[in-house]
């Protein structure tokens, strides 16, 4: 997403839902424990086994052998897939790692076997029964030491690993104030509350995943491609999220697994992570190394700004984008960013949680503090202060100003108040511990991913005509895009959807979808309410269950 | 986990003999531990002898002025009760610097003395562990070892011992009870209920194989200020990197002990002659032939820095 342009007015302005004290949806279920998170869709897919999943116990190297003789003769087990009988795996587009390992491995407790039993409690016996012999190889797992080798990303296009604008070499080496330091930051893991669990179930070609992810679409994108069938055999329910962070970006081993288990076994599997696997099974927040180097005049206005972070991966992955904020925050005629990516043998390196600002935004704000302490400054002034030591008043990447101009003024309110430090200029305070003075320790950090999350918050949607179930009437398809820590995402998709379909009052949105009833009765509810506007709220199967049951129809 | 069996204990001596002639045994009391390390199979009794029933469950006091704690009693009834709080401030404010409400509950006295390490390798059953198995090897001497011990560790292992309210008790001077399979009961000091890794760190405590702990003797109080100081990377819920128990005298003698530095709680009763003369003099003494790894060199400095403010604290009279 790109804010480029003034936000303008758009239905969920009128507050007639959305800014209003509705209960939450899900609040009641989630706090009486009736909420079903993909591990408990017990009554979607009844009868499922126990899927329990075997990490390689080396972080590098081969597999010579895996003998499952004794594990599959061991109480109540009903399958065993291994890279041997799970047939050909393709790769989704998002991760690089594979979700299976075999012959090679690729990192520390890469899936090298999946145990199905009847109860949970004889697979994670019978797991312990697989017997893999390795063959190790010497892996890289230093970035320090490989820091030398890396080179220039390709393929990310979303971050140029490269950005020269003026000569930034030539106003540093002459800039009257200089800093230039290294910071690191060290590998960071995401453990969230619901670990990565699925069940899956298959009917004839077609597999449904009930399963915890944040986008949907990806997930049944990737698995299409891992397993090689049409996407359109494809569903994934996922009403709620325990937690994503950005590691439940798409489908891992998880879902591939369950899914591979299930058709084994012919049975519906469930499978959920077990807690030490979610650390190096899954994608991380890798380490950073990063340079700054900033220039200025005596009045702390920067002349020169240098950027370059160094970051490891899996051959393949992304390089961790810790430039993305000099390049929208700070101005200066001279600039520099530099992205380089070196092979590393760890676990991916991925999405966590405002992936590449989170460490470039802490050295950036660090160095700014320096910055600040050698001109003296008692205090970091804002944007628009010609004193501060950043961006001037035309900044040359206006994402924030662009995206709050033409905004109606409650939002306007609302973003400035969530954005205190660069919209209105009131900043909020981080005194940093006994080091710095009073106010050096001034970051902008979160006022630049509050002001992102705050505009990206709002759902995607469209309206689409469409009368292939022989009605006519509007369609609304609400994406459920992203989904980070399920910070109500039901109760938010439905404000939204009610926002958009006009519905007249609070209350009649309350009752229609706040009884804690889900699929076809809210439906019906909210097709109820918006009768006036002659809409129909649908939803679409493959993308989020925030409405209720793919194929549900206007009832009566 | 694996299959085992199962019994009630009716009495302790029952208990231990029903331990003693099962090599492969274990009591299980609050299993908040054992539970957990039987499930990733790094503890594989074949036997449980569950304790719960043998009502050792009783906070008394003893004619010598002190308390007695029977080993059931739970970290939660512990930590509240008036007795404790009013005369050992020092082993309520470390039990709730440990864990969390839900374990405390659960989890008994005798049992977070027995608590096993929370190395990493130790955990994680691909990799060598001595302590785990015997003679495999050391994961933790060149792995990461940020938590690790710095005291009296040794070649073949250096881990710590988790617990926080072993460590108040070792301040304390605390007293453990037990009885083997003969009903034959004796009292071991604190001091010498745990063991440094020497060359098998499988073997934790002095324990005989089926002696049970039955009750934990506290002496008379000794006043002063009592404070637990527990650094950790989280505020909540993370084992300490560095924990402090200290009591400050108003002349300023006392007595510290640490934990999250060593196999065992560590205290060095020489070097609290030291307290009057402030942290540095203490620590120096309380750290002699610290052997660091090169990423846990910091908790010597942190050691002393935290004494330095546990003193500062107790001087300012708030504890």
């Amino acid at each position: 997403m790109k804010f480029d342009t003034p936000a303008t007015t758009n239905p969920i302005d009128r507050l007639k839902v959305v800014g209003q004290a509705v209960d939450r949806i899900d609040g009641p279920l989630k706090t009486t424990g009736k909420a079903t998170y993909a591990y408990e869709q017990n009554a979607a897919a009844p009868d499922a086994v126990y899927g329990y999943i075997v990490g390689a116990a080396i972080a590098k190297g081969r597999i010579a052998s895996i003998d499952v003789t004794v594990a599959r003769q061991a109480p109540g087990v009903l399958g065993v897939v291994t890279a041997l009988n799970a047939g050909t795996l393709g790769k989704g587009e998002w991760y690089t790692a594979r979700a299976l390992a075999g012959p090679e491995v690729e990192h520390y407790h890469q899936a090298v076997a999946i145990v199905v039993a009847t109860t949970f409690e004889q697979a994670r016996s019978a797991a312990q029964l697989v017997r893999v012999r390795y063959v190790r190889a010497k892996g890289a797992f230093d970035l320090e030491a490989a820091k030398d080798g890396a080179t220039t990303p390709q393929g990310f296009a979303h971050v140029p690993p490269d950005g020269n604008t003026g000569d930034f070499e030539g106003a540093f080496a002459t800039a009257p104030v200089q800093l230039d330091a290294t910071y690191t930051t060290p590998d960071q893991s995401h453990a969230m509350m619901e670990p990565y669990a699925t069940i899956a179930a298959w009917d004839g070609p077609r597999v449904t995943l009930w399963t915890s992810i944040q986008q949907v679409s990806w997930g049944v994108r990737d698995l299409a491609k891992t397993l090689g069938i049409p996407k359109e055999n494809i569903r994934v329910v996922s009403p709620y999220i325990g937690g994503g962070f950005g590691g439940k970006s798409t489908t891992v081993s998880d879902a591939v697994l369950a899914a591979l288990a299930a058709r084994q076994v012919r049975r519906p599997v469930k499978v959920a992570l077990q807690r030490a696997l979610v650390f190096n099974n899954t994608s991380h927040r890798p380490a950073t190394i990063q340079r700054i180097r900033i220039g200025s005049g005596r009045d702390g206005r920067i002349t020169a700004i240098g950027h370059e972070s160094w970051s490891g991966n899996l051959p393949g992955g992304r390089p961790e984008a810790a430039t993305i904020p000099v390049r929208l925050l700070y101005a200066g005629p001279n600039r520099m960013t530099r992205l380089r990516l070196a092979h590393l043998d760890l676990p991916e390196g991925s999405a966590m949680r405002a992936p590449g600002e989170a460490p470039g935004m802490m050295a950036l704000e660090i160095a700014m503090d320096e910055m600040a302490e050698k001109l003296g400054l008692r205090s970091r002034r804002l944007p628009r202060d010609e004193r501060h030591p950043g961006r001037p008043r035309k900044s040359p990447t206006p994402i924030l100003d662009a995206a709050i101009r033409g905004m109606p003024a409650h939002r306007r309110r609302a973003f400035r108040l969530e954005c205190a430090q660069c919209a209105s200029g009131r900043a909020p305070r981080w005194p940093l511990a006994g080091r710095h003075g009073n106010g050096i320790g001034d970051s902008r950090c979160t006022d630049y991913q509050v002001g992102r999350a705050g505009l990206s918050r709002q759902p995607r949607d469209r309206h689409r005509r469409d009368g292939h179930d022989g009605y006519r009437h509007r369609h609304l398809y609400h994406h459920c895009a992203d989904r980070r820590r399920d910070d109500g995402c039901r109760y938010r998709q439905g404000g939204g959807a009610a926002g958009r379909l006009a519905l007249p009052r609070v209350s009649r949105f309350r009752r229609a979808a706040g009884r804690g009833v889900i699929d076809c009765r809210r439906l019906r509810g909210v097709r109820q309410v918006a009768r006036g506007s002659g809409a129909v709220a649908r939803h679409r199967s493959s993308q989020c269950a925030v409405f209720g049951r793919p194929g549900a129809r206007r009832t009566a | 986990m694996r299959a085992f069996t199962y019994e009630r204990a009716v009495s302790p001596a029952q208990a231990a003999a029903a331990i003693e002639h099962n090599p492969e045994g274990k009591f299980i009391a609050g299993g908040t531990n054992l539970l957990d390390l039987m499930k990733l199979e790094i503890e594989t009794p074949v036997h449980l002898v569950d304790v719960n029933g043998l009502g050792l469950d009783k906070i008394e006091a003893t004619p010598a002025g002190g308390l007695r704690v029977g080993a059931l009693v739970r970290n939660t009834d512990l930590a509240a009760h008036p007795e404790v709080r009013r005369h050992y401030a020092l082993l309520s404010r470390a039990l709730l610097a440990g864990a969390s409400g839900q374990l405390r509950n659960k989890a008994t006295t005798a049992g977070n003395l027995l608590q096993r390490t929370r190395c990493p390798y130790f955990y994680d059953t691909d990799q060598p562990c001595n302590k785990r198995r015997a003679g495999s090897g050391c994961s933790a001497i060149s792995g990461f070892s940020r938590q690790h011990a710095v005291l009296g560790v040794s070649d073949a292992c250096i881990a710590t011992h988790p617990s926080d309210m072993a460590v108040a008790m070792r301040a304390l001077d605390a007293g453990i009870e037990t009885v083997n399979a003969r009903g034959i009961a004796r009292t071991i000091p604190i001091a010498d209920f745990h063991r440094l890794p020497g060359d098998t760190p499988h073997v934790e405590t002095n324990l005989q194989h089926g002696e049970l702990i039955t009750a934990i003797t506290l002496p008379a109080p000794v006043g002063g200020t009592h404070v637990y100081r527990k650094v950790r990377d989280r505020a909540s819920y993370a084992f300490a990197l560095v924990s402090v128990a200290a009591i400050v005298q108003p002349d300023g003698s006392g007595r510290v002990a640490l934990g999250g530095v060593a196999h065992k709680p560590w205290r060095v009763e020489a070097a609290e002659a030291d307290m009057p003369r402030g942290a540095k003099a203490v620590a120096a003494r309380l750290l002699a032939g610290a052997r660091p790894t090169h990423e846990n060199a910091f908790k010597l400095v942190l050691v002393e820095r935290t004494l330095d403010a546990i003193l500062a604290q107790a001087k300012g009279g708030k504890s």
